[in-house]
């Protein structure tokens, strides 16, 4: 049988890069390393298609492991494009989110839905984390800022949405608006009901013509 | 390995038998204080993901029974030890009461407790029951085993069937010019640095002529195999520099 050569060295620092940061960061939430039990020993595999890369997330105590290669069934797996885990992972509606995104998930789907239950109360304490470095007062200049920052950014998002979705609708008429839309989907099953209902007494006519 | 006289290699000199395993208990008694530092400073960390890809191929779950041979300071057994869990078990051995103690007291520091139990134990005539464990690692240690082919002999009878062997060690790089680059790094800059750190040149000058002295990748591979191991297939890491060998009890 001839060597394997893993050529890995590089993604195995990523992973372990990534991993570190993200055990050091759910040290400052410990209410989520403590929801991380629920997952203890479970494994869930990542596989982006395109190109074609796998991740493997060991859940292990109040810790996550990413592995390159793992010797045994995932529990859960779940793959797609790039785009596709972004959608999932920006996705609002965590119930349509799957669905929606394009991922295939295989096995057990309850891992994900741990997860997603776990990640939605995640709340990291970065000033914590900063102050260690900086000092108290420094770490809670930079947290305002940061909240601040958030908030506005938050905001202007919303707003420029609403801005673009009243323009393309009412200003400028190139798409329809959601309750136009609703009506014609609303249209279209009508017509669709009525057009079945008509064949289905075609074809009752049509029996009773031939007895 | 051994000649007429009884004889064995220790590094490039020839010593017999009965004294390689003194000599090499001398070396890491010698560098055992600062045996982590002196890995990351000579491999630039690179070890560190050496031995995370052997964890990878290992397949341990939880509740497994692992023995790490030859496990000095604890990396892996401290690994293992979180993914077999409570209801697992990890026995870290090692011939030298040194690199044990610093071991020991490694894992503890880090929580490592319970589950992990240590033993100073020779390769050759592993003191465990037949069948015991599902995984048996040995990392940068098999080739200062004096009788290797006993060794694996002792190991694939404390597996389980079943149960995988891996074997870490450093090779032969398959690239020539990286074998020049590496032999030059080995024999003039390692004494080097592990005298400046370790305050011992001579131990690290035996650890280089110790790699040279070891089984390139294919022999290793067979000497698997002529013990009794199935599925043998080995991964080279670096270059080659490192080699994984993994084996499975039929």
């Amino acid at each position: 049988m001839p060597a394997v050569n893993t050529g890995s060295t590089f993604k195995a620092s990523l992973l372990m890069a990534l991993e570190s940061a993200i055990n050091n960061s759910l040290a400052y939430d410990p209410a989520t390393q403590q929801s991380l039990h629920q997952l203890d020993g479970k494994v869930l595999h990542i596989a982006c298609t395109v190109p074609s890369q796998s991740v493997y997330v060991l859940f292990v105590g109040n810790h996550v492991e990413l592995w390159s290669l793992f010797e045994s069934s995932p529990d859960t797996t779940l793959s797609g494009t790039p785009s596709a885990f972004l959608a999932l992972w920006r996705a609002r509606s965590k119930t349509t989110a799957l669905t929606d995104s394009g991922i295939t998930l295989t096995g057990d789907s309850a891992v994900l839905q741990q997860l997603q239950q776990i990640s939605a109360t995640l709340d990291i304490d970065w000033e914590a984390l900063i102050a260690e470095h900086t000092g108290d007062v420094i770490a809670h200049q930079l947290g305002r800022f940061a909240r601040g920052a958030n908030a506005w950014l938050h905001t202007a998002r919303r707003e420029a949405e609403r801005l673009m979705s009243e323009f393309l609708q009412f200003e400028s008429n190139t798409v329809p608006s959601r309750h136009e839309v609703q009506g014609f989907c609303r249209d279209v099953d009508d017509v669709q009901l009525r057009v079945d209902r008509l064949q289905a007494s075609i074809e009752q006519f049509r029996k009773s013509r031939k007895s | 390995m051994t000649d007429q006289q009884n004889t064995t290699h220790f590094g490039f000199q020839q010593v017999p038998v009965q004294e390689k395993q003194r000599k090499v208990a001398d070396v890491f008694h010698s560098v055992a204080a600062r045996y982590d530092l002196m890995n990351d400073l000579l491999s630039g960390g690179i070890h560190r993901l050496w031995k995370r890809f052997t964890i990878e191929v290992s397949g341990v779950r939880y509740g497994h029974k692992v023995l790490d041979i030859a496990g000095g300071t604890g990396d892996l057994a401290f690994k293992f030890s979180r993914l077999v869990g409570e209801d697992g078990q990890v026995v870290l051995a090692d011939i030298n009461s040194s690199m044990l103690n610093v071991g020991r007291d490694r894992l503890i520091d880090r929580g490592a407790v319970g589950n992990v139990q240590f033993a100073q134990a020779n390769a050759e005539c592993l003191p465990f029951p037949d069948n015991t464990f599902d995984c048996i690692t040995i990392a940068f240690g098999l080739r200062n085993v004096t009788d290797k082919d006993k060794a694996l002999r002792s190991m694939l009878r404390v597996l389980k069937p079943g149960g995988r062997l891996l074997v870490l060690e450093f090779s032969k790089p398959g690239n020539p010019l990286l074998g020049k680059a590496y032999d030059n790094y080995s024999f003039h800059v390692m004494p080097v640095i592990g005298k400046a750190i370790a305050g011992d040149a001579d131990s690290y000058r035996y650890l280089a002529e110790s790699i040279r002295m070891h089984p390139d990748q294919e022999t290793l591979k067979s000497m698997m195999q002529d013990a009794g191991f199935a599925e043998c297939e080995f991964y080279n890491m670096t270059g080659g520099v490192v080699a994984l060998h993994k084996g499975v009890k039929p």
